[in-house]
């Protein structure tokens, strides 16, 4: 609570003074609220849309996607302190800045044969929560345990527009945590291509501790 | 000579200037000002610009054809500058006599952002249900396209979500 104490006669003087000091206790009172709301009203959210068709990707095994792993890709939004060249999949440093939270993770694409299309084959797109393994000099993947996992399976037709994915998920994720978007199939006719314009985001909804029961 | 607060710049006298009522005047109309941005802040997180149009009028739609949902409900136009998950379900109010695919693509100003797709060998007519992430800006026009393989028509109709996520600074 701010307090506001009233000039009296004898310290006329010292008006300016007291002046100053309530501008200032104002202004800090303030800007602790605006920071609250502000976050409040601006999720920390960051967007990426691949710029490179992704190609080669095999039948009966799983193969990392999206803004991450062997594609080009763009950031789209992004109001957050992470850097704009942190890729938000197969990235232990996304979660390192945001920190513990209960997040929104999503992933949209098109997922098309590179040759013949085999009907009927399925297109598994799955998010992936990842602990990684703090002893661990290797890749990211080398040890790390799998926490939790969003996925939906969808099946080829075979009329040449390939299969379009897409997939939220919520997740609580602690600081260091990584996500990875995978795709598998079983289209042996031919590899699966990943079509330009495929769109991962990261969303934070809020903090991962529940400060209230009601 | 009266200074300012480095943040906000609320004006204060300093040592040495007359005080009038009009320094206490400024201060307070400075400190009442931010706070009203901060009022409208606090309305905007207590009641974000999120839309779900439930159930949209019937359209049919015929076999092989790329065809735009128009009807009431069917699409939105967004009202504040943000990002949104956009979800949209496309449901058959009377399913075509055969279907073998379906495909519901989500567009913002007739680009394709997201879609989903069924495969329906079993002629079983069963919901595309797209949801992604759209930027998007005041104006913008959230429209789906709806395509399906088989003989005869297809009436469909909408459900479509927008949920906002975070204002564009």
């Amino acid at each position: 609570m701010m307090t506001l104490s009233c000039p009296e006669p004898e310290n006329y003087a010292a008006i300016a003074k007291q002046l100053h000091e309530t501008a200032l206790e104002a202004e800090a009172r303030i800007y602790e609220l605006e920071a609250a709301l502000r976050a409040a009203a601006n999720l920390p959210t960051i967007v990426q849309t691949t710029t490179v068709l992704r190609t080669g990707l095999s039948s009966g095994s799983e193969s990392l996607i999206g803004p991450a792993f062997g594609s080009g890709w763009a950031e789209t939004f992004n109001n957050t302190a992470v850097d704009s060249d942190e890729q938000i999949a197969n990235n232990d440093t996304i979660f390192q800045v945001l920190g513990d939270g209960v997040y929104e993770v999503g992933f949209t694409c098109n997922a098309i044969p590179s040759g013949a299309a085999d009907s009927n084959s399925f297109r598994q797109l799955r998010i992936q929560h990842y602990v990684p393994d703090p002893t661990s000099s290797g890749p990211l993947q080398v040890g790390m345990r799998l926490l939790d996992h969003a996925s939906y399976s969808l099946f080829e037709s075979a009329v040449g527009n390939g299969v379009d994915v897409s997939l939220v998920g919520e997740f609580r994720i602690n600081a260091g945590d990584v996500i990875f978007f995978t795709i598998q199939h079983n289209n042996t006719s031919s590899t699966m291509n990943i079509s330009i314009g495929a769109i991962g985001w990261v969303t934070k909804l809020s903090e991962a501790t529940l400060t209230a029961v009601l | 000579m009266p200074a300012t607060t480095p943040i906000f710049a609320f004006p204060y006298p300093c040592p040495g200037d007359t005080v009038s009522a009009a320094d206490f005047t400024n201060l307070a109309n400075a400190i009442d000002a931010k706070l009203l941005e901060l009022s409208a802040d606090a309305s905007f997180a207590l009641n974000r610009p999120n839309v779900d149009l439930n159930f949209s009028l019937t359209q049919v739609i015929p076999p092989g054809v790329v065809t735009t949902l128009t009807t009431a409900d069917s699409t939105y136009t967004i009202t504040t500058a943000g990002v949104y998950v956009v979800r949209v379900s496309v449901v058959d109010t009377v399913a075509p006599p055969t279907v073998t695919y379906q495909r519901a693509q989500v567009l913002q100003n007739a680009v394709v952002r997201f879609g989903f797709t069924q495969d329906s060998e079993s002629n079983i007519a069963v919901p595309c249900r797209p949801a992604g992430v759209i930027v998007a800006a005041a104006g913008d026009v959230i429209t789906t396209t709806f395509l399906y393989t088989g003989t005869g028509t297809y009436t469909v109709h909408a459900e479509l979500s927008a949920k906002l996520l975070c204002r564009i600074p």
